[in-house]
């Protein structure tokens, strides 16, 4: 059988991605993953938050614990405390004056120490006496805190209200 | 079959394959693209590892905190009996009876164990790297503890107010975690586990209403 045309001419077209095409999509991947690390960064910063809670309610609790121990000393909590008073917390013994700086200084250390510019705070609304109310204080800088009655913004604070 | 005799099979074939250039762009093209995707999943498995330490390290915490107050809250007779850095002695309702259980650290297992009087210790609490009490008592009776000891007996003389507990947990956690040291936590590599503390302070009993 003869062939009709013998010659066979190709004429090939190369359809790949044009460079504008390439670019797009690469910011468009870029974009995609910025967003993706903003998201997982504020995630990040979220959990650091909820850890920087955890930790102040136990330490609260821990603080609750040591002002019932203490009735007649509030204020001594947040009095300044020598370098030796912390033999008070580790089998000396002291006064109640003593014990109660003692360990107001442990507990400022210990915020000072694991939250961000962490203050303890130690106050009633009037007098310290019978009925009224004391409030114990905790508060240290982060970003993510919302603007409260007590607290302005940037700064978490949580407190106790214990009626004396 | 016929072939015409001035047939000629003229076919030109050209490799249409890949220059060196192309080869060396298209992969360092691959690069850029898979570093980023990379980075983010090993971001990702690292997020997700770390959420689940901190929330197994918190519940834990609590849980273990939760269990050893709840087990020492129906106090009897003379309450704590006596106790020294890792052990404490008490007297607890059991079934309606006064009786006398101790618990103790237990370094091999890792655990706070609990032996009720005439009985087997067992295990209380699992996972726990070290455990540490200090007693607060008052020995002039004027009902504000005046020393916080490392080990106590019952007597007439002193009264015990509250017991301080120094616990520190054992939380498992991925060897691909290696989050180090952080303020709430230690990374333990040789067994895998972030050790965490969980202290509390246990007033005993309303001694001074």
């Amino acid at each position: 059988m003869p062939l009709a045309n013998p010659s066979i001419h190709h004429k090939i077209h190369q359809n790949g991605l044009a460079l504008i095409e390439v670019l797009l999509s690469l910011g468009l991947s870029s974009v995609m993953f910025l967003v993706l690390f903003t998201a997982q960064s504020y995630s990040q910063k979220v959990i650091v938050y909820s850890q920087q809670l955890h930790y102040a309610n136990r330490l609260l609790d821990q603080v609750a614990h040591q002002v019932w121990a203490y009735p007649k000393h509030y204020d001594f909590l947040l009095s300044t405390a020598s370098p030796a008073s912390v033999i008070c917390l580790y089998g000396g013994y002291c006064n109640p004056v003593a014990m109660a700086q003692a360990w107001g200084a442990h507990w400022q250390a210990e915020m000072e120490r694991k939250l961000p510019n962490g203050q303890l705070g130690v106050f009633c609304d009037s007098g310290c006496i019978s009925g009224d109310t004391l409030y114990i204080r905790l508060t240290w800088q982060q970003s993510l805190a919302m603007t409260t009655d007590i607290c302005q913004q940037g700064v978490a604070c949580i407190d106790l209200k214990i009626t004396l | 079959m016929h072939r015409p005799k001035n047939y000629a099979l003229t076919f030109s074939v050209k490799q249409h394959g890949f220059t060196l250039l192309e080869v060396v762009l298209s992969a360092g093209l691959a690069a850029f693209i898979m570093m980023p995707i990379t980075a983010s999943l090993l971001h990702f498995n690292q997020h997700k590892l770390l959420v689940q330490v901190i929330v197994q390290s918190q519940s834990q915490a609590q849980l273990a905190v939760a269990q050893l107050l709840a087990d020492w809250r129906n106090l009897c007779s003379a309450g704590v009996t006596s106790g020294t850095a890792q052990t404490i002695d008490l007297i607890r309702q059991y079934q309606g009876r006064c009786m006398p259980y101790s618990y103790a650290y237990n370094i091999t297992s890792h655990s706070l164990t609990r032996r009720k009087f005439g009985g087997r210790n067992s295990g209380f609490l699992a996972q726990v790297e070290s455990v540490d009490f200090y007693y607060g008592v008052d020995s002039d009776k004027d009902c504000q503890i005046d020393q916080w000891r490392r080990s106590y007996q019952s007597s007439e003389r002193t009264d015990l107010h509250q017991v301080r507990v120094t616990l520190q947990l054992r939380t498992p956690a991925s060897r691909q975690l290696r989050i180090g040291k952080t303020i709430l936590w230690v990374w333990h590599e040789e067994d895998d586990v972030v050790i965490h503390p969980a202290d509390f302070t246990w007033r005993v009993l309303d001694v001074c209403p």
